[in-house]
C-alpha cells in the first residue's frame, strides 16, 4: 500500500505543504469589486501589447494554462503596459511570475471568481517596487 | 372580486402603514454588504435608497454610504459628487482619511504614521487604546523592501529574507540558467545569442529584485492589515455608513 493512501499521510504532506501560509493572515474580498476595479483600470484607451495580444488569444488557449492571479499574468501585464509603459510591464510581470508559488506567503488577498480562489494582485500604480 | 378587493386593501395598507419599510430594509443590506466588503453591491444598494428619496434623514444616510462606497473602489469623482449632499463633518472625515483634502485632523496624521512611530502623534480620547494598538503593529513581524531588493543581488536571497522559497528557486534557477547561457555563448563567439540571452537574463535580474522589494511590501502590509482596521475603526468611527 502506498503511503499516500493513508489518510494521516495525506493530511501531514497538506500540513507541510501549508505551514508557509499559516503565517500570514487570509484577506478575503469581493470578487465582484476586483472585477469591477480591474475593468475600470484596464479601460485605458492607450494602445495595447502586440505581443500580449497574440499570447492572450494563441498561445494562451492552446497551451490551456491557468494563474493563480487575479487577473491573469496577461491580462496584468497588457494593464501595466498601457498605464506605465512596456519597461514596467515586461519587468513586473516578471516579478509576478517569479512570486507566484508564494503567493500566500506573501499575503495577498483571495478573491473567489468563476468559482476559482484566486490571489488579488490589481496593476494599481505605476510604481515599480509597492 | 372580495379576495381581490382584499389583496390590495392589504398591499395599500401595508404601503401607507410603513412608507419607508423597503428603504430601511435595503438600507440594512447595504450596511450589511459594506461590513462585508462588498462595496458594489453595498453602493448599488445605496444608490437604491437615494434615488427613492424617502425621507431627508434616509437621504443623507444613503448618499454618505454610497460615497464610502464608491472612495473605497477609488472612485473619488462620483464620491465626491454623493458627499456634497451629506453633513459637512462626516464628510470633512472621509475627505481627510481618503487623501482627498488637508483636514487639518490629528487622526488623519496618525494614520498616515501609522507604519512608522506614532507614539509622539498620539492624543484625545483613546490615547491608551491607540498606543497599545501601535505596540502590536510594531510587534508583527515585518520585512524590508530595501533589504530585501539589496539582497536580490544575489538572485533569490532577498526572497528568502521575506520567506519565500519556492519562488527563491525559481529566481534562483532562471537567473543563474540565463547567466551561464549567456557566458557560454560569449565564450564561443557566439555574439547575437550572446545578446538574446543576456537581454532575457536583465529581464528575470530586475524582475528578481522587484519581486523581492514588492513582496517586503505586501508580507509587511498583510501582517498588519488587521490592525490597521482596527485603528481605522477606533480614528474614525464615523467612517461607517
Amino acid at each position: 500500500m502506498s503511503i499516500l493512501a493513508n489518510q494521516e499521510s495525506k493530511f501531514l504532506i497538506l500540513a507541510l505543504m501549508l505551514t508557509g501560509c499559516a503565517q500570514t493572515p487570509l484577506q478575503q474580498k469581493s470578487g465582484i469589486d476586483a472585477e469591477f476595479r480591474n475593468a475600470r483600470l484596464s479601460s485605458s484607451k492607450s494602445t495595447r501589447s502586440p505581443g500580449v495580444s497574440f499570447y492572450q488569444h494563441v498561445l494562451s488557449q492552446t497551451l490551456a494554462s491557468e494563474c493563480d492571479y487575479f487577473p491573469s499574468d496577461s491580462r496584468y501585464a497588457q494593464v501595466i503596459h498601457q498605464r506605465c509603459g512596456s519597461a514596467q510591464a515586461i519587468f513586473r510581470s516578471m516579478a509576478r511570475v517569479i512570486g507566484e508559488p508564494d503567493a500566500a506567503h506573501t499575503g495577498f488577498p483571495v478573491v473567489t471568481r468563476k468559482g476559482r480562489v484566486l490571489f488579488e494582485d490589481l496593476p494599481d500604480d505605476c510604481a515599480l517596487f509597492n | 372580486m372580495i379576495a381581490r378587493f382584499l389583496i390590495s386593501w392589504l398591499v395599500c395598507g401595508a404601503a401607507f402603514a410603513a412608507p419607508c419599510q423597503m428603504d430601511l430594509d435595503q438600507m440594512a443590506a447595504a450596511r450589511k454588504y459594506f461590513a462585508q466588503k462588498q462595496f458594489l453591491l453595498s453602493g448599488f444598494h445605496f444608490s437604491w435608497v437615494a434615488a427613492n428619496r424617502c425621507s431627508e434623514d434616509l437621504l443623507g444616510q444613503a448618499n454618505y454610504g454610497f460615497a464610502l462606497a464608491m472612495l473605497e473602489l477609488g472612485e473619488s469623482a462620483t464620491a465626491l459628487e454623493a458627499l456634497k449632499k451629506v453633513p459637512s463633518a462626516k464628510t470633512k472625515s472621509a475627505l481627510g482619511f481618503y487623501g482627498l483634502e488637508n483636514t487639518g485632523d490629528y487622526r488623519v496624521d496618525i494614520w498616515n504614521a501609522r507604519f512608522g512611530d506614532i507614539f509622539d502623534l498620539v492624543r484625545g480620547p483613546d490615547k491608551e487604546s491607540l498606543l497599545k494598538l501601535s505596540a502590536q503593529m510594531q510587534s508583527r513581524p515585518m520585512r524590508n523592501p530595501w533589504i530585501a531588493g539589496g539582497l536580490s543581488v544575489v538572485p533569490g536571497l532577498g526572497q528568502v529574507y521575506v520567506g519565500n522559497y519556492q519562488s527563491a528557486a525559481i529566481a534562483f534557477i532562471l537567473n543563474s540558467l540565463f547567466f551561464a547561457a549567456t557566458l557560454e555563448f560569449a565564450n564561443q563567439g557566439l555574439v547575437t545569442p550572446a545578446i538574446a540571452s543576456g537581454l532575457v537574463f536583465s529581464v528575470t535580474y530586475i524582475g528578481n529584485i522587484v519581486n523581492a522589494a514588492q513582496s517586503a511590501n505586501q508580507f509587511t502590509h498583510a501582517q498588519r492589515a488587521e490592525d490597521e482596521a482596527q485603528l481605522k475603526d477606533l480614528l474614525f468611527p464615523e467612517l461607517k455608513p
